[in-house]
């Protein structure tokens, strides 16, 4: 297989080209592809550094392969090109929407969004823009939160009119956080200026139409408790980050997670950083939702330092083998469809690359012929160990259950642990069986554990939403009701097999979750053969 | 429960950088309300701490200076100690004490005032019985245990100490007298008290009036010159 050396970086605007940049200042070749969205002309006006082929007005149509040997194909005005890169990072831009249906006011030349107004304020005077004397009231996060880097935005604009114009200037805002940088100095500076800042909770203030086109704002200031009535002679409104528009299709041809918003992080704990469901696929500045100038710049360094990382090999532990016996393989295509990392190549055979491996055992796991091995996994060797135990001392009075908990190693495993370490003991007939993955386990390992005398088998796995694969977790809990119609199929009671969810740090409820399963089979009573 | 119709102040009607140039940095104040979690007479007529320095910032003078409230804020500096933004807070409220028409402050303090400023102590107490009282409760305390040696200095020169008198503790606290004499006795300090404008409590301070605040201090200056005592103790 071939590894190629180029980076693809996908964006219109200010970040991709930090990416860039980056990635040309430690030796590595980018590709750049800007997007056929017609202002990435605007925005990038200088030449890039060497070794950034810059492919202007292109945008990413098609990609095959994994990590270190992507197949990409472009298309720049009609014409298809193929590249090989090793690694693929989406920089694309935020879009910003203007916010006036939060407050019920429609655009008009008296209410006008943060970019509209910024933007003539590049151009023309100040004074030109803003009546002298004029009241200001700046709509900043009412309901809900305003991003930072908007309210950022507005305080600074707020602090120039209220200093530089003779406007007189007030800032209403549901909450007022000052948690980027220069925040809280830009709003005790605006404060110093003069400019009056409203922030009001829950009661949200009311707002009425003036004859004159001007709009009266009600509000009620907590601090005073008193009732306060203003004429704004503009209003200028905040704005939400947005997915750009063409994340949808990029997410679609990478196969990507988005997140409920439409960026390109699903919303779980181990998507670290720039991290994305597939190895050597990054994700940066506006299409992870960062925001604000010094945010974006900051996060193209961090993605150039982890694409660095991985292209050096330096990103993960060790790699385990996963070997797909061709003997027994009957291209069903099961774990084509099962992998949550697009690992798997299905021509010329069906293989698992090792580059975009990320080691869950969801393909072992649902391979119908048990066709794919993976080294080092050490469940099925547990499960022998089970049936190998003699003279059990759980076969005792009273009858304590033997039980079996399956655990994957990033929640169940170190729970474990934790209860460990904090001197909790389960109780005897418990042996757990350590897996990669919630999704690891077959119905065939839960079967056997029942096959090795388990009275009761307990599987335990990360939360909904916040599995490593994504998907592992759910496997898992089809799984064990898959298990629980065979037992009953078999007239065992189904209740003997449960399915539950915790993360790392719960080891007291670790501990909890065994004991309640460990009362419930013994009620139960010993299975019977 | 119907609520009335709220009455609004309009932005028009303030100017709202009235008390711009004010020092105590109202204009910092983060509304976290620390202040009025700390201050004794929180919630009393409505008013809190935190409304102050708001109505303030605002510039909305007339909605305070009138008010009961700053005049029963008993200035223990509360509120200042535990803002974590530094805003002088009892300095403020001192402040808006001093913009009330002398004539409008509360009635005891009028009258006190007045006192001080025509007698050298608030309650208009003539010297003969001030020091009566004092020598008085002294032969008292020489009946106890130990303290058969005990005796006051009035206007003595020279001494370590000489102390200001609340006027309370010559009208109705005069049992007070005794726990800090004998305190004194026990260090065997050197202390006297001056017999002319010996009142510590200055409502020149209390009620925001600078000028009779320097002439009451001035008083107790001179008194420290005449008697050449080496240190103050002003326990205010």
């Amino acid at each position: 297989m071939t590894i190629y050396s180029e980076t693809l970086v996908i964006g219109s605007g200010p970040c991709a080209s930090h990416v860039a940049d980056n990635l040309a200042e430690q030796g590595i070749g980018v590709t750049w592809v800007t997007g056929n969205v017609t202002d990435a002309v605007n925005t990038i006006a200088l030449q890039p550094p060497a070794r950034v082929n810059r492919v202007q007005g292109s945008a990413l149509v098609g990609c095959q392969g994994q990590a270190g040997s992507f197949r990409i194909i472009l298309d720049q005005g009609g014409v298809r090109t193929a590249h090989g890169v090793a690694s693929i990072i989406v920089a694309e831009e935020a879009l910003y929407l203007p916010n006036f249906s939060e407050y019920g006011l429609q655009a008009s030349r008296r209410v006008v969004t943060l970019s509209a107004i910024e933007a003539k304020a590049r151009d023309v005077a100040l004074e030109s823009l803003i009546p002298p004397e004029a009241r200001v009231v700046f709509l900043n996060g009412w309901r809900r939160d305003s991003h930072p880097a908007i309210a950022a935005r507005m305080l600074a604009f707020c602090l120039r009119l209220q200093k530089i114009s003779t406007a007189r200037t007030v800032f209403m805002t549901g909450n007022l956080k000052v948690s980027m940088d220069h925040m809280e100095a830009c709003c005790q500076a605006a404060k110093a200026a003069g400019a009056i800042f409203v922030k009001f909770g829950d009661r949200v203030p009311r707002m009425a139409m003036l004859d004159d086109t001007r709009v009266q704002i009600d509000y009620h200031d907590e601090t005073s408790g008193m009732d306060f009535r203003v004429s704004a002679d503009l209003v200028i409104v905040d704005e939400t980050v947005h997915a750009h528009p063409s994340l949808a299709g990029i997410a679609e041809i990478l196969r990507l997670e988005r997140d409920a918003t439409g960026f390109l992080q699903a919303d779980n704990v181990h998507r670290l950083s720039n991290s994305t469901n597939r190895r050597g696929v990054f994700v940066a500045g506006g299409s992870r939702a960062v925001a604000g100038a010094e945010q974006q710049k900051a996060d193209a360094g961090q993605v150039a330092l982890q694409v660095v990382e991985f292209l050096a090999g330096r990103d993960r532990e060790s790699l385990r083998t996963v070997d797909i016996d061709q003997g027994r393989c009957a291209r069903c295509l099961t774990c084509y469809r099962l992998c949550p990392y697009m690992a798997i190549d299905i021509s010329p055979r069906m293989t698992v690359v090792a580059q975009a491996c990320q080691s869950c055992g969801l393909c072992a796991a649902g391979c119908p012929n048990q066709a794919i091995r993976m080294s080092d996994a050490g469940v099925p060797e547990a499960i022998e160990a089970l049936s190998r135990i003699e003279g059990n001392p759980a076969r005792s009075v009273p009858f304590t259950p033997r039980l079996a908990i399956f655990g994957c190693n990033r929640s169940a495993a170190l729970a474990r642990e934790a209860a460990f370490a904090l001197g909790h003991k389960l109780s005897a007939g418990v042996t757990f069986v350590e897996g990669l993955c919630g999704g690891s386990f077959s119905v065939n390992h839960l079967l056997k554990a029942f096959e090795a005398d388990a009275d009761g088998v307990l599987l335990l796995s990360c939360h909904e939403g916040n599995c490593h694969s994504g998907t592992g977790t759910s496997h898992a809990r089809k799984r064990c009701a898959e298990a629980a119609k065979a037992l009953s199929w078999a007239g065992v009671e189904p209740q003997r097999i449960h399915y539950g969810t915790l993360s790392a740090s719960m080891g007291c409820e670790f501990v909890q979750v065994v004991d309640d399963f460990v009362t419930r089979i013994a009620a139960l009573g010993p299975l019977t053969r | 429960m119907t609520n009335p119709t709220p009455s609004f102040v309009r932005l028009e009607d303030l100017d709202a950088g009235l008390c711009k140039h004010w020092p105590y940095a109202q204009d910092v104040c983060l509304t976290c309300g620390m202040c009025s979690g700390a201050c004794p007479v929180a919630g009393m007529n409505d008013f809190d701490p935190r409304k102050v320095v708001r109505l303030v910032s605002m510039g909305m003078l007339n909605w305070i200076v009138g008010e009961r409230w700053p005049w029963i804020c008993t200035m223990c500096g509360k509120c200042e100690q535990v803002c974590p933004m530094g805003i002088d807070i009892a300095d403020m409220m001192r402040a808006i004490r001093a913009l009330r028409d002398r004539v409008k402050i509360p009635g005891i303090l009028q009258d006190g005032l007045a006192n001080a400023l025509r007698t050298g102590n608030n309650l208009a107490l003539p010297k003969e019985d001030f020091v009566f009282i004092l020598e008085d409760v002294a032969e008292e305390m020489t009946e106890e245990p130990g303290l058969k040696d005990f005796s006051i200095a009035i206007d003595k020169p020279g001494a370590n100490i000489l102390t200001t008198i609340h006027n309370k503790l010559v009208n109705t606290h005069t049992e007070d007298l005794k726990h800090w004499w004998k305190i004194f006795h026990a260090a065997g300090e050197d202390w006297t008290i001056a017999s002319d404008n010996w009142e510590g409590t200055s409502w020149g301070y209390f009620t925001g009036d600078d000028e009779a605040m320097k002439i009451m201090a001035g008083r107790i200056v001179d008194n420290m010159r005449r008697l050449k005592a080496k240190t103050l103790l002003w326990p205010e």
